[in-house]
């Protein structure tokens, strides 16, 4: 359940062309969540995806600081809040901070995916769905 | 869902990082570096620290936050407090993120939050660009203390660790599961060599300063029985990941809840303890002697480390083996059961420590510690 806030759903409000590629965007976060659990935080500090995104470089540093998991979400939180982004770019960053908070919870990758689905709707959550089937990447079942 | 956290959040923080100048964000810096070097210093023992900060402190909003961490006030009222003195009652960008910083701040110190946990979560409020300086800021004031005594439980957990059964990945997921106290707890119980493998494989410099405080902390809050618990808990965890079935995050709250649990009442655990390091060689060795290896065995259940290691090295090396036999076979006990075992070892104590002969009536020649201690034990119901 999400508890809504209407300040917060007009800022992460965004065009259905951005939604679009969001099921790509999760396919590619479903597969650094499975690296960083399976080899370990270090592992993928130097991805392409976490080296162009702030939050994700701080949000591993953290980890790294080995933050408790309710510090942590509160940090990440101040961090989205206080920041500048808004529309997509914002939406995006509370993927990537829902992405850290799922490692760091230990979370398989398919209860990875049932965190990371709803950011798309339910439409885009079925075209998520039949691309890691046809893909064949984690969380497909 | 970290939207819910935002939703609960996004009303109260009215403040914009982005809006603050580059002057601005370091005046607000150096404000959250003051305000964490202060509670470093009072956890530190310098029972000065936070008046002298008051007297000198020239910004209102930080004197108001030392003042309420010297007042011991409710983490829940903080926020209130600041409303009531009328703080929160500006729109100034650079004052509004003051204001939410130092609220936060102090609701964790005052919830006795790592000063690590407070500098980040304050620094968050200025954006990512201030997260280096604050880094080094940290590891610059948080020195490595001197390790604590190594404490080694006997178990399989160092050589599943280091034998390379589990490869760094499980490990690392099952430290970030189990959560900074049942680590700590786990691991306060192995050698060193195994506690430097965990902070290569799973944290960066800073998060090794919290590892080790975290450490120590359980080395001396925690009996024995309780870090062999927490090492079971953190066995049971890695092998959940290995056998990959069910979710990892119910096993580890279940074993987080049936730690908790065992719990025994921690002003007894430190009696006994204290009594423990406070006896003359010659009196705990004779005491000891008196009781036996299954006595012995349910009096560690209610140990810190260190008393736990003073026992062990005073039993002579021939009668070790029964008392560790004792302890494999022994149940836990509940608090009534624990609560007579320590009686009898302070009746054991006193009876020893008495003078043979009636016409000696003279007063015990005990500590005055030794004494208080004997009484609140000897005083419970």
């Amino acid at each position: 359940m999400i508890y809504w806030n209407v300040g917060l759903a007009k800022r992460m409000a965004c065009s259905d062309d951005d939604k679009a590629t969001l099921p790509f965007l999760i396919r590619d976060l479903l597969a650094l969540a499975t690296k960083a659990q399976q080899e370990g935080i270090r592992s993928v500090q130097g991805e392409p995806v976490v080296a162009k995104n702030d939050i994700l470089v701080f949000g591993f540093r953290l980890l790294s600081e080995g933050m408790a998991l309710e510090a942590f979400e509160e940090i990440l939180a101040v961090l989205l809040i206080t920041g500048d982004k808004s529309g997509f770019e914002f939406l995006k960053q509370c993927l990537f901070a829902e992405t850290l908070l799922s490692i760091a919870a230990g979370d398989t990758i398919d209860i990875t995916l049932r965190k990371l689905a709803p950011y798309c709707g339910v439409e885009m959550a079925i075209s998520l769905l039949t691309i890691l089937e046809e893909e064949n990447l984690p969380g497909k079942s | 869902m970290i939207l819910n956290t935002i939703s609960n959040f996004y009303d109260q923080f009215r403040a914009r990082s982005a809006n603050l100048g580059d002057h601005e964000r370091d005046i607000l810096l150096d404000e959250a570096k003051r305000f964490v070097h202060v509670i470093i210093q009072t956890r530190n023992g310098d029972k000065q620290a936070l008046p002298s900060a008051v007297k000198e402190e020239k910004r209102k909003p930080l004197r108001f936050a030392y003042s309420l961490i010297m007042a011991s006030t409710s983490p829940a009222y903080i926020r209130q407090a600041f409303h009531t003195a009328g703080l929160t009652a500006t729109r100034d960008q650079a004052e509004c993120c003051e204001i939410e910083m130092l609220i936060v701040g102090t609701e964790l110190a005052l919830k006795n939050a790592h000063p690590i946990v407070i500098m980040q979560t304050m620094a968050a409020f200025l954006g990512f660009s201030v997260f280096d300086a604050t880094h080094d800021w940290l590891i610059e004031h948080l020195q490595t203390k001197t390790r604590s005594e190594e404490l080694i439980l006997p178990g399989d957990l160092p050589e599943i660790i280091l034998n390379g059964e589990k490869s760094d990945g499980e490990i690392a997921r099952a430290v970030r599961v189990a959560g900074p106290d049942l680590a700590a707890a786990t691991f306060s119980g192995c050698p060193n060599e195994v506690i430097d493998y965990i902070k290569s494989i799973c944290f960066d410099d800073l998060g090794s300063v919290l590892f080790d405080d975290n450490i120590d902390d359980a080395r001396t809050r925690l009996s024995s029985d309780e870090i062999a618990d927490a090492q079971n808990a953190f066995y049971e965890l890695l092998e959940s990941f290995s056998a990959n079935t069910g979710n990892t995050k119910i096993v580890a709250h279940e074993e987080a809840e049936e730690v908790r649990k065992s719990k025994v009442d921690e002003s007894l655990v430190s009696d006994v303890s204290n009594l423990i390091l406070e006896l003359d060689d010659k009196v705990l060795k004779s005491v000891l002697a008196s009781l036996s290896p299954k006595t012995i065995a349910s009096l560690v259940q209610m140990m810190q480390p260190m008393a736990h290691d003073r026992v062990f090295s005073t039993i002579p090396s021939g009668r070790e083996k029964k008392v560790l036999d004792a302890i494999e076979g022994s149940a836990p006990l509940n608090q009534v059961e624990l609560t007579r075992t320590a009686q009898l070892f302070a009746q054991k104590v006193l009876s020893t420590v008495s003078p043979h002969s009636k016409s000696l009536q003279k007063p015990l020649e005990l500590p005055t510690k030794v004494r208080q201690l004997l009484s609140s034990i000897l005083g419970r119901e």
